[in-house]
């Protein structure tokens, strides 16, 4: 399918048949791929275990289970919050990547953490700029508190965040001269698009923002900057300050179609322009939920849209899900310095995004330079001999879970963590080459796992 | 007298002939063995005086059986990770193999190696035939020889050739091709090892016709050096002036270099290597410590231009070091700072120089024009010595996350009246150049103040609190100081916190001294404090590990718990470096603790 008949076919899906439940049937049937599908997308991929467990439920059960808090997640993210407060120390937020990558790794709760990703990019700061590592830690722990919650606290929050401000040139916001850095984000990459606010709009939202400052890395209200006129935002006029020009524009009818827009490709496909009329219905959702993104969160993942066959192959996976998929689904564990360094060397440096705008995503993850480093990252990280796959060898882990046969590995990768199964020649080339890939055994299926995850079919999502 | 003709088997092709053609090129008339070995006789009897490094372990057993009873070693078997390695597959194998070895020769590994090695095992360097040899003495020909032949056996089945042995006959004794270049051979109870023929028939004759007089043992240069080492379990000798006559590495002896500090620290040294004859090296293990010794011949008319490094007798003496509670690391060097500053174009390369006059530049600027090498550095007395302690942390201050040891150096002036007033307004600007760049970065500033306690004065700072009480649970690193420039009389003390600068002009030298009369420089580390320092950070080492490792929180801090195990084992260590009457001598000794 070209791309025009991508988008015909898009254009032409019948919304209801879309966002309805999942219903499996012989033809789509909710198995142990339609389960890997939905753990992939809606977190880090899974191991084979976890996925086994997720399949034998029905569809609805799983996006629960995989939406709902775990049972061990508070100590997991006491345990995690101490090693943060631990690495702030050094105020260095190359190694808040790492502590990033390790959450990532090991949370209980990778849909969770999955979300916190997307709205990095959403709400874009780069701690290149921002420089304290405490500020970049203290907005991604507001992230995390929101992730699946209160859109409207977040961006409420974000307008007041000091990493956010700093980053946006906006740590003073004068009456005399209005910032319009964050009002014109607020509503053309945050919370509307392109089009849906006017010149005039930015200038009046700047006006509500006046006199919010950031000093000494804390955010503050200085009522003497203020400007207390009457203003006119978005067709709404008053003496309105920060908050209420916030709530004004959370209050537009895009902003839930922005926002479910933004899931559609992060969740479902990129690469595509999503119809208005598709959108409709979650962003309703969305709307009637006060802005509480979890009921429109199941509705996306225990759709019909989701689990369809044109929806599986509409992902390229970004640098985190490539490596931290690869990870999770092996239950390998490596050096989290080493993961930050190469994911963000092949453009997704967590805490470092390219811009104001996030990361492109879809095929802008994939050039010939990313390609090949993805290959060498994937290399680096499988050959490491710290590198350790459940505790121990690679070899004797694919054992311990029958599948140490060359054809089985390679069965077992495609299934975890593949979308579409690798050509039968290909497949063959591999398993013959299996004895070339190194001196042992250990070796060897370390390096075939490298062989799997450089092919390009690897690469989808 | 020798002869041409070659002793072999008619079994042996005539490749191997030639072979040994090689190895054996003249074979004396008189082949018999001495029918009484010497018991006395050692591997540097054997060995031409033209050997120019030589290695040895006169008791390889004992020094086993040190390591394997010692009590490091007893508790790290006692360990989980002790006992995760006992319980490898490569052990288990090793295992196998020293059973197999046991059942071979009829007695126990160590048994067989007291027997096979109780005359020592050596190795030497001969530099005319560039040839290694190796040399075993056992306890008596027949052990000898059934260990020769069993680790004959073993190479061949290494190289696939078993039962492929080139075997011949020199002087009576038998001779084995073990590849292409090594051979081997047995004279009694001696094994010898090499890979080159004629320094192989050099050995082989020097016993069989029992001639010494041109040998190792007779060198001086050798017998001077092994005096130096002789207690040792594992000894060393290398005949620098034969090694630098012969042009090998010639960097080490070019004198100069392009780093300061490696000078301010090595520079002796490396300067002893251009003028001395021999050096010794020694490693001697005992249940109480692990030493490493090295000493070269020095001559203190010969140090120039190093002076600075030696005093102009070459016997110079570091200062005291005081001590003070919660010491982790104390040292103390003898070294002219001014001198050194002066004679740095004879110490350093060109490049080091052009930068270090662009120093000289800057810094003369900075101390009012006064000439930095003449003037300021000039105005110290010899030597330098300096302190790290732990810091205990008060709860009504900001309290670091990283929780690091205070440092203080301390230098003697010779003008302290005109000096002191010098460098307290040089720190004065330095804080106030600090400040000025930490502002400009957004980081804490210092508070300067003035210190008059008794007979201490100087020029104190401390940084300024964060506003935010919340924010003093985890201050940044800069809350572990407190940069401080203590004066007392005619000492001057530059520490990295106010208690410890107060502390030290307070303090007196050591008593009883830790720095004895000819010693030049001297280091010694406690334990116990380090791992209180550590102890301190503990939860910054398990972040680490968990980050570096992948290791859940249960797992890092059992691996950082090993960690204080292994430290737990050892009470102190020592780096010395003193000068004597002919020798310059670089210790350092490792004491573990005992149960005593």
């Amino acid at each position: 399918m070209n791309a025009s008949s991508e988008q015909l076919f898009l254009n032409s899906l019948d919304p209801q048949w879309a966002w309805q439940s999942f219903q499996p049937s012989d033809s789509d049937p909710w198995n142990f791929d339609a389960a890997a599908h939905l753990v992939r997308r809606a977190s880090f991929g899974a191991d084979d275990a976890r996925i086994k467990t997720l399949a034998s439920g029905t569809p609805a059960q799983a996006v629960d289970l995989l939406l709902a808090k775990a049972d061990n997640g508070e100590v997991f993210e006491q345990v995690s919050d101490q090693m943060a407060d631990t690495l702030l120390a050094s105020d260095n937020p190359m190694t808040l990547s790492a502590a990033w990558v390790y959450r990532l790794l090991f949370t209980p709760e990778p849909a969770l953490e999955n979300l916190v990703l997307f709205w990095h990019g959403h709400f874009a700061t780069g701690a290149d700029k921002v420089e304290k590592a405490s500020l970049m830690w203290q907005q991604n722990r507001m992230l995390r508190q929101h992730a699946f919650g209160d859109i409207a606290a977040m961006t409420q929050s974000i307008a007041k965040d000091p990493a956010m401000l700093i980053y946006l040139d906006s740590v003073s916001n004068r009456k005399s001269h209005p910032n319009e850095n964050f009002a014109r984000e607020l509503m053309e990459l945050f919370c509307l698009g392109e089009g849906n606010y006017s010149e005039h709009d930015v200038l009046e939202l700047a006006r509500c923002f006046t006199g919010w400052e950031v000093r000494n890395n804390k955010f503050r209200k200085n009522r003497y900057q203020h400007d207390s006129g009457s203003k006119t935002v978005l067709s709404k006029t008053g003496n309105f300050d920060g908050e209420e020009a916030v709530d004004i524009v959370l209050a537009q009818e895009a902003m839930p179609l922005f926002i479910c827009e933004k899931l559609f490709r992060y969740l479902i496909a990129d690469g595509v322009t999503t119809p208005k009329s598709l959108l409709e219905q979650p962003a309703e959702l969305l709307r009637q939920s006060d802005l509480q993104l979890l009921p429109t969160l199941k509705l996306m993942l225990g759709s019909n849209l989701f689990q369809s066959s044109w929806a599986r192959h509409r992902k390229i996976k970004s640098p985190a899900h490539l490596v931290i998929g690869l990870m999770r689904g092996l239950k390998a564990t490596s050096n989290s310095h080493r993961i930050a360094e190469g994911i963000r060397e092949i453009g997704q440096g967590l805490f470092y995004p390219p811009n104001v705008k996030g990361w492109a995503g879809g095929r802008d993850w994939i050039n010939s330079s990313t390609l090949l480093g993805r290959a060498n990252l994937i290399r680096d990280l499988v050959r490491d001999p710290d590198t350790k796959f459940d505790q121990g060898g690679l070899s004797d882990y694919l054992k311990r879970i029958k599948a140490d046969r060359p054809d089985a590995a390679i069965d077992l990768y495609q299934r975890l963590m593949m979308v579409t199964a690798l050509p039968d020649k290909t497949r063959q080339t591999l398993i013959e080459s299996f004895p070339k890939f190194g001196k042992d055994k250990e070796a060897r299926h370390r390096g075939l796992l490298h062989a799997v995850a450089s092919q390009p079919t690897f690469q989808l999502g | 007298m020798r002869s041409r003709s070659l002793c072999h088997s008619r079994l042996f092709p005539r490749g191997f002939a030639l072979l040994l053609a090689v190895f054996v090129t003249g074979v004396t008339a008189h082949t018999s063995v001495a029918a009484e070995p010497d018991q006395e006789l050692t591997a540097a009897d054997l060995l031409p005086d033209s050997v120019v490094a030589y290695a040895d372990a006169p008791d390889l057993a004992g020094l086993v059986e040190t390591v394997l009873n010692h009590s490091v070693t007893q508790q790290i078997k006692q360990s989980p990770v002790g006992q995760q390695a006992m319980q490898a597959p490569q052990l288990a194998f090793l295992e196998n193999i020293l059973k197999g070895f046991e059942g071979q020769v009829e007695m126990s590994w160590q048994q067989a190696l007291k027997s096979f090695t109780s005359g020592g095992v050596c190795i030497a360097l001969d530099a005319p035939t560039q040839g290694v040899a190796v040399l075993i003495k056992g306890s008596n020909a027949e052990d000898m020889k059934k260990f020769s032949t069993l680790a004959l056996g073993t190479i061949q089945l290494a190289n696939n050739s078993l039962g492929k042995s080139k075997k011949a006959e020199y002087r009576g004794f038998d001779a084995y091709a073990i590849t292409d270049k090594a051979k081997m051979a047995i004279m009694d109870q001696w094994l010898l090892i090499t890979n080159n023929s004629d320094l192989g028939r050099l050995i082989i004759d020097n016993y069989a016709d029992k001639t010494f007089d041109q040998s190792l043992a007779k060198n001086s240069r050798y017998q001077a050096a092994l005096k130096q080492v002789q207690q040792c379990n594992l000894r060393g000798y290398v005949d620098v002036e034969a090694i630098r006559a012969l042009n090998v590495a010639p960097e080490i002896y070019r004198g100069t270099t392009d780093n300061l500090v490696a000078e301010f620290l090595f520079g002796g040294l490396v300067g002893n290597l251009q003028h001395t004859p021999y050096a010794a090296v020694g490693f001697q293990l005992s249940n109480e410590a692990i030493r490493l010794q090295a000493a070269s011949a020095f001559d203190p008319e010969n140090i120039e231009p190093r002076q600075y490094f030696f005093g102009e007798d070459g016997r110079a003496t570091a200062p005291a070091i005081v001590s003070l509670p919660e010491t982790l690391h104390r040292g103390s060097l003898y070294r002219d700072l001014g001198q050194m500053w002066l004679l740095s174009p004879d110490l350093m390369t060109d490049n080091a120089n052009e930068e270090l006059a662009q120093a000289d530049t800057t810094l003369t600027t900075l101390f009012s024009g006064r000439d930095f090498g003449e003037d300021i550095l000039g105005a110290l007395k010899p030597g330098i010595s300096w302190i790290v302690v732990s810091q205990t942390f008060s709860d009504k201050a900001p309290l670091p996350a990283i929780k690091l040891p205070a440092f203080a150096i301390e230098v003697q002036m010779i003008d302290a009246e005109t000096t002191t007033r010098e460098f307290r307004r040089v720190f004065q600007s330095f804080v106030g150049f600090l400040n000025i760049v930490s502002a400009m970065n957004g980081q804490p500033q210092l508070d300067l103040d003035f210190l008059k306690e008794g007979e201490v004065s100087g020029v104190i700072a401390s940084f300024v609190p964060p506003i935010d009480k919340q924010d003093w649970k985890k201050a940044p690193i800069q809350y572990n100081f407190s940069p401080s420039l203590a004066f007392s009389g005619d000492r001057m003390v530059l520490a990295s916190t106010t208690e410890l600068a107060t502390a030290m002009c307070q303090a007196k030298a050591d008593q009883p001294n830790l720095v004895q009369p000819g010693d030049n420089g001297l280091m010694h580390f406690e334990v116990a404090p380090i791992g209180s320092v550590l102890e301190q950070n503990r939860q910054q080492l398990v972040a680490q590990s968990m980050l570096d490792k992948g290791h859940g929180m249960e797992a890092a801090e059992a691996e950082i718990g090993i960690l204080f195990n292994l430290l737990s084992m050892f009470k102190d260590a020592t780096i010395q470096l003193r000068t004597d009457d002919q020798h310059l001598k670089f210790s350092t000794e490792v004491r573990f603790v005992t149960s005593n």
